[in-house]
């Protein structure tokens, strides 16, 4: 089983931190190639579809691995500052994913993907003109 | 003010097709009173010859679509007489008159445009900030510029697939905003400046560019003159994903 923690889950502006954990309870000791998570963004709606990988990281699973134990990895990836940001329109939807993904030799890889929403960096006039 | 969406219709989509390959948008830089793009320096340098073909190859185009319904008459067995076949291909054939006459005017207007230019006081926008122009308009002495109207839009833009290995895009506003006037002194009859000033909403999603989808921010600008063809000037705003409070 897996499954994410984050530190401030809700909204993410544009050029800030998402920090997290991924937690993992293997089923059995089977020591997996890689692990892996991802921030992704992608496109839907009427066009045909564009993505991204915004950032990626990988981990190695401790050894020996203890089945039923729950390991943690934690992750910190930017936002990027250009976006794009989550959107929901008529003819096009942009949306961002947390994807985590086990690489387990001859089984079925473990895969997690959870939305997140990016929104527009706030910005105070004031300090913008200074 | 804002306005409801209105469906594609592949008439527009066509004029579409002429409009990106007149009317270029062009691009700004930095200069003293602001950021500068020249409007009418981006055009690009078409040869009149092929501009003219483009403009019969219309005609030819609406006189060809009308020879399958012809023939699909006569396969039907029924046979008009010469008036009512002209009769239905009437419509067809002033369709691509109408193509014609438009795009003739366009080119009119841009080779009597002397200068075209926008000056933007900042460059690139951020949402919830006030986005300030000015546009300023030579002509070649040859026409009147009665009233410039201006607009500011906010486009998703999709490439989609059609048929095997075509693709359409698909177009859909918004936002919209007519840009109210500050001031406007049109002191000679060839040379015009207006200056606007709109609210770029916060709510509104920023700029974005991928290879298939993207959210456009456009300047639209269309002078009226007398009698010497239709200009239509386009520039495309960066728009950061960034809120001013």
């Amino acid at each position: 089983m897996i499954w994410f923690e984050l530190a401030n889950a809700g909204e993410y502006e544009t050029g800030s931190q998402l920090e997290g954990r991924l937690l993992w309870t293997p089923k059995d000791d089977k020591q997996p190639k890689l692990i892996s998570v991802r921030l992704n963004w992608h496109s839907s709606g009427r066009g045909l579809r564009d993505e991204g990988t915004a950032q990626f990281e990988s981990f190695t699973a401790p050894e020996p691995l203890v089945a039923g134990q729950t390991y943690s990895f934690s992750f910190r990836f930017s936002i990027p500052s250009i976006g794009p940001v989550s959107y929901a329109g008529r003819l096009l939807q942009l949306s961002w994913q947390l994807y985590a993904e086990i690489d387990l030799a001859w089984a079925v890889n473990e895969r997690l993907s959870q939305e997140i929403k990016v929104v527009p960096r706030v910005l105070q006039a004031q300090a913008l003109k200074r | 003010m804002s306005r409801e969406p209105e469906p594609i219709n592949p008439s527009e989509m066509f004029e579409e097709f002429w409009q990106s390959w007149l009317e270029p948008e062009a691009t700004a830089y930095r200069s003293e009173h602001g950021y500068r793009a020249d409007l009418k320096g981006d055009l690009p340098k078409l040869p009149t010859v092929l501009a003219l073909y483009g403009l019969i190859l219309c005609g030819v185009a609406a006189w060809l679509a009308a020879q399958p319904i012809l023939l699909f008459i006569d396969q039907q067995g029924i046979h008009f007489s010469a008036l009512v076949r002209v009769l239905i291909a009437l419509p067809i054939l002033l369709y691509g008159l109408r193509m014609l006459w438009a795009n003739l005017m366009k080119l009119i207007g841009y080779v009597n445009t002397e200068s075209a230019e926008l000056i933007l006081l900042d460059s690139p926008q951020r949402l919830g900030q006030t986005l300030q122009l000015s546009y300023r308009l030579r002509t070649t002495g040859r026409a009147k510029i009665a009233q410039v109207r201006a607009f500011v839009r906010c486009v998703e833009q999709v490439r989609r697939p059609r048929r095997k290995r075509r693709h359409i895009i698909e177009e859909h506003v918004v936002w919209e905003q007519a840009l109210p006037v500050v001031r406007q002194d049109v002191a000679l009859d060839d040379f015009s400046v207006s200056n606007y000033e709109v609210l770029l909403p916060h709510q509104l999603p920023p700029s974005f560019e991928a290879a298939n989808n993207k959210i456009i921010w456009r300047i639209e600008i269309e002078p009226k003159t007398s009698g010497l063809g239709n200009i239509r000037h386009s520039y495309r705003l960066q728009v950061l994903p960034e809120v001013l409070i």
